[in-house]
């Protein structure tokens, strides 16, 4: 994790230093309604930043366990297990998607789509969420979303 | 090939999961990163083609002075969706989702992405989005007819009514989430699913690529998502943010969109940088020449292109010139960089010269010279006399078309046979980049000195007097003889598909862990995989002899 | 390679952008091609050395790619011999706008400006001596408008002359364009008198030219605005001074005329003589 985090760190003070710059020769110039830029490199390294900072926690809480694939002379052996739920097929993101869809119509043809929209969102959530629901004897499996 | 003994893999658990359905169903619900991949390309690869055949009527309507046969109208829907069609629907998704789906788990040994359905989810979301916003061809107004970057107040309610504009903002909106989304499964992927001992600074460079552009994906649409909220909220809410005579501020689009703009250019460029990295190492069957240096710089211009958004607004008078100029002027060094690594990477191997190499080397001479005309824009002297001529359409083709869309091609070429177990035709191959490679230099080195002569873009028609008939008539030329060269490359898709010759696991000698796998892929991906020691791990299980210098 | 080969021998001397108008586009065409050189003499040299790779190092029987990582002072060395060039491309580029934005006097044959109040310039860029022809530039779907400010005492132009798609400027005399728009983006842009700048409504922006020779020049609208796009052409008309002061007393007098014919129709169709005034006065 640590090469990971330093990157997005990186990324965030680099975006920092830039809209500071930025900001004092936007002042010193007088384009004082250009406020849109310092803005957005703000909200940049505002968003690396929380990225940086939620690496760093798991860095932390893994102190000295470091990951199979963090370490140089690791072999396959290490990282064997059981890694995460795969499903192989699902109906639900192809609904999700026309419901997504459904609402974008409906935003610009009229509520109609909205609605049939919505009802075949929230019952791709509920089939995604209802296939997601891990039996009881694996419940150590973490499910992604 | 001797291959050395491979470990088994991590084993994956996969629970209630009956066989994969087959047919469209299959194709429909599946999850499995690669199929998700190769709908991607294929997706992208038609809309690659639809968009072109927009680019040829132009270029039709363009080959004479006073030429009547597009109308004004149609012309400006044209090249909108041209234009939104290359960037927001072909050249991203075609490598970030296309190739990135298909190959950063293979080459990073996982079992599949993070997010398998989050990874449908974004593939129809896509699809969605393309047919939103050309829906707006079937309505009474057309589409959306603004240029791709759609500055207010000309896309305001006032100045393009109907719901073509409405379409293109929905549709486009939906392809920035699906590409948020798809940004969210990669990195993830890239940072958790790893195989043991791949740490970072073994990655190969593609995936490298792949990530630093999806964190730039990650900061531009959000913004490129929260401009269109505003739009929408001018459009029909009755809000003023982009309407002067309410106290809006028509420049603050600009400023939103290019802060958007600048690092979407890159995220059409760097997955594409990654291929021709790929290739080229491996036909030379060499290890990439400055490994760290090439992830350096990658980095670099990532950072640098979210700092430089305001060189599309030099005209605007209300832009700081010279820290953009700097900034902009910066870049040219990373690049400078990886073109440097890339010769060093060819310099004492043994170069294969077949058609994905020679795709590359067409990347190479053209985004070059796309680059050397970017140093020239990036100066805002120059920029004011340049700026939306012919010649800012020949420097941002010979960048996406002669550059990326090239690599594209490279890498069709070079991971085909890895995708269907079959290599795709040599002498095809070969007949389909001289004509590609001779018709995009016809059709596009004509307009610079059209741009300096004055010729705008986005013009539908001009005056015979102007003396701009001849070089666009080289020009329409030249656009369909490089038409022609990517039938060919279709063609060669298709016979291949059937009667190509059988490629094998490793058809290239490959050095990275996509090639360790069968061609096409089993479920799941891997049955063995090889030590990881360094940069290219399979080189190293075949090459005993030549192993990589293990660095830290 | 072909077209590249062929293209210089075709068009020789063309490939430079157009100048000759005024010294503002002339310093463009100079540092163009500063760095039209520079450039072209690193684009050969890196595909000089891509082609030698190419021929000197195909595959071929017998032969083994030597497995060499990289060369970190050779790296460094070509960062920093990119960063050098880059450096005296970023300092030529920062030299030359001062001379390119900001404008000059006018020459000696040139308009007299000195009597004061009919020419006034603008606060934003003005010559060193302050005096200037001030135009503004008005872009609107899909004609160019301009209006010789200073001619009344009225600030934003009401009441001055005015006139669409041709300019007529005198020559030799240092012109101002403010440039605004009244609806969408256009941009402002003819190609021998120097760079373009964007019509932004809501913003003013500021450009200069100063032309040696009477002509025409010729441009159009370089950014998208609609339907009409294409069709929104511009030309400026340079005349020796003299003759402008003509013209530009000639053009009141056809709108002073115009003026009076309109109103004279408009107190006909209200039937009330008093009315047309109270109307231009509220309009």
């Amino acid at each position: 994790m640590k090469v990971e985090s330093r990157t997005i760190l990186g990324a965030s003070l680099f975006l920092a230093a830039t809209g500071a710059v930025y900001w004092a020769l936007v002042y010193k110039h007088g384009h004082q309604t250009e406020a849109s830029g310092i803005a957005m490199l703000i909200f940049g390294f505002a968003a690396y930043g929380m990225l940086f900072g939620y690496l760093m926690l798991q860095y932390v809480r893994r102190q000295g366990h470091p990951r199979p694939e963090d370490s140089f002379d690791a072999t396959m052996a290490d990282g064997e297990g059981e890694i995460a739920y795969f499903p192989s097929a699902s109906i639900w993101p192809a609904g999700l998607a026309l419901g997504m869809i459904l609402g974008g119509v409906g935003a610009v043809w009229g509520l109609w789509y909205v609605i049939i929209g919505g009802i075949i969102f929230f019952g791709a959530v509920l089939g995604w969420v209802i296939e997601s629901d891990v039996p009881e004897d694996d419940q150590n499996l973490q499910a992604p979303h | 090939m001797a291959t050395a003994a491979l470990n088994p893999v991590p084993q994956v658990v996969a629970h209630r999961v009956e066989r994969a359905p087959s047919g469209l169903v299959g194709w429909i619900t599946t999850t499995d990163h690669k199929r998700i991949g190769i709908l991607y390309l294929v997706t992208s690869f038609v809309f690659f083609l639809l968009g072109g055949v927009e680019a040829l009527l132009m270029r039709l309507q363009l080959g004479e002075a006073n030429n009547t046969l597009i109308t004004p109208e149609v012309y400006n829907q044209l090249f909108t969706m041209h234009g939104t069609i290359m960037l927001f629907v072909f050249l991203g998704p075609f490598a970030f989702a296309g190739l990135g789906n298909y190959l950063v788990p293979l080459m990073i040994g996982a079992p599949d992405m993070a997010f398998p359905r989050f990874n449908s989810l974004s593939y129809w979301l896509y699809l969605g989005g393309f047919l939103l916003m050309s829906a707006g061809f079937l309505t009474n107004n057309g589409a959306a007819n603004f240029g791709w970057f759609g500055y207010a107040p000309l896309t305001e309610a006032i100045h393009s009514p109907g719901p073509g504009a409405d379409l293109w903002i929905i549709g486009v909106g939906l392809t920035g989430l699906s590409g948020i989304f798809t940004a969210v499964n990669i990195i993830t992927t890239i940072f958790t699913l790893r195989a043991p001992g791949m740490v970072m600074f073994r990655m190969p460079i593609f995936v490298w690529n792949q990530m630093v552009t999806m964190f730039l994906l990650l900061l531009a649409f959000p913004v490129l998502t929260s401009a269109f909220a505003l739009l929408w909220i001018d459009r029909h809410l009755g809000g003023h943010f982009f309407d002067q005579n309410d106290g809006g501020q028509p420049i603050l689009w600009q400023n939103l969109f290019w802060f958007f703009g600048h690092p979407e250019v890159y995220i059409l460029a760097l997955p594409y940088f990654g291929i021709v990295t790929e290739v080229l190492a491996t036909m030379s069957k060499k290890p990439v020449f400055g490994y760290k240096g090439m992830i350096g710089a990658t980095l670099s211009i990532g950072a640098l292109s979210m700092g430089v958004w305001a060189h599309h607004m030099y005209t605007t008078g209300a832009v700081l010139l010279p820290f953009f100029a700097a900034m902009s002027l910066l870049i040219a060094v990373p690049t400078g960089i990886k073109f440097f690594n890339w010769i060093g990477t060819m310099w004492r191997g043994t170069i294969t010269l077949n058609t994905a190499v020679l795709f590359c080397l067409g990347f190479l001479v053209m985004f070059l010279f796309g680059g050397i005309t970017g140093v020239i824009l990036a100066q805002p002297v120059l920029d004011f006399q340049l700026h939306n001529t012919y010649f800012i359409v020949a420097h941002f083709h010979y960048v996406m078309f002669g550059g990326s869309a090239f690599a594209a091609f490279a890498g069709i070429y070079y991971w085909y046979p890895k995708m269907t177990g079959r290599l795709l035709s040599e002498k095809l191959g070969k007949l389909s980049f001289t004509v590609m490679f001779i018709g995009f230099n016809l059709c596009f080195f004509p307009q610079h000195d059209l741009g300096l002569r004055g010729m705008p873009r986005r013009i539908e028609t001009y005056s015979a007097h102007m003396g701009w008939n001849f070089l666009n008539m080289l020009s329409s030329i030249g656009a369909y003889i490089a038409g022609v060269g990517v039938l060919i490359t279709v063609c060669n898709l298709f016979v291949s598909y059937r009667k190509g010759e059988i490629a094998g696991d490793n058809p290239w000698d490959g050095q990275t862990l996509e090639w360790a796998c069968s061609s096409p892929p089993p479920d799941h991906n891997f049955e063995a995989l090889p030590p990881i020691r360094s940069e290219r791990p399979l080189w190293d299980a075949n090459h005993p002899d030549q192993l990589t210098k293990v660095g830290h | 390679m072909a077209a590249l080969a062929l293209a210089p021998s075709a068009f020789a001397g063309t490939f430079t952008p157009e100048s000759g108008g005024s010294p503002n586009a002339n310093h463009i065409a100079g540092l163009y091609d500063l760095t039209l050189y520079v450039a072209l003499v690193i684009f050969v040299a890196v595909e000089g050395a891509l082609a030698y790779a190419l021929i000197r190092f195909r595959a071929r029987k017998g032969r083994v790619a030597k497995q060499m990582h990289g060369n970190t002072r050779l790296e460094i060395g070509w960062t920093i011999g990119a960063a050098l060039i880059v450096t005296v491309l970023a300092a030529a580029t920062f030299i030359s706008l001062h001379s390119i934005r900001d404008p000059v006097n006018s020459g000696p044959g040139g308009l007299d400006i000195s009597d004061g109040v009919q020419y006034e310039t603008t606060g934003a860029i003005k010559p060193p001596n302050g005096r200037a022809l001030t135009i503004q530039v008005n872009g609107i779907q899909y004609i160019w408008r301009y209006t010789y400010l200073g001619n009344t005492s009225n600030p934003d132009g009401l009441g001055d002359p005015y006139s669409y798609y041709q300019m007529v400027v005198p020559t030799n005399t240092t012109v101002i364009l403010k440039v605004v728009s009244q609806d969408v983006v256009h941009s402002w842009w003819i190609p021998q008198l120097g760079g373009k700048v964007q019509a932004v409504p809501g913003y003013t922006n500021y450009t200069w030219f100063k032309i040696a020779k009477p002509g025409n020049y010729k441009g159009q609208c370089s950014f998208l605005c609609g339907r009409g796009h294409a069709r929104m052409i511009a030309e400026v008309t340079a005349v020796s001074p003299a003759r402008y002061v003509q013209w530009i007393n000639q053009q009141k007098a056809y709108l002073a005329a115009a003026d009076a014919q309109a109103s004279t129709f408009r107190a006909e169709l209200s039937g009330k003589p008093g009315a047309a005034a109270v109307e231009l006065t509220n309009k």
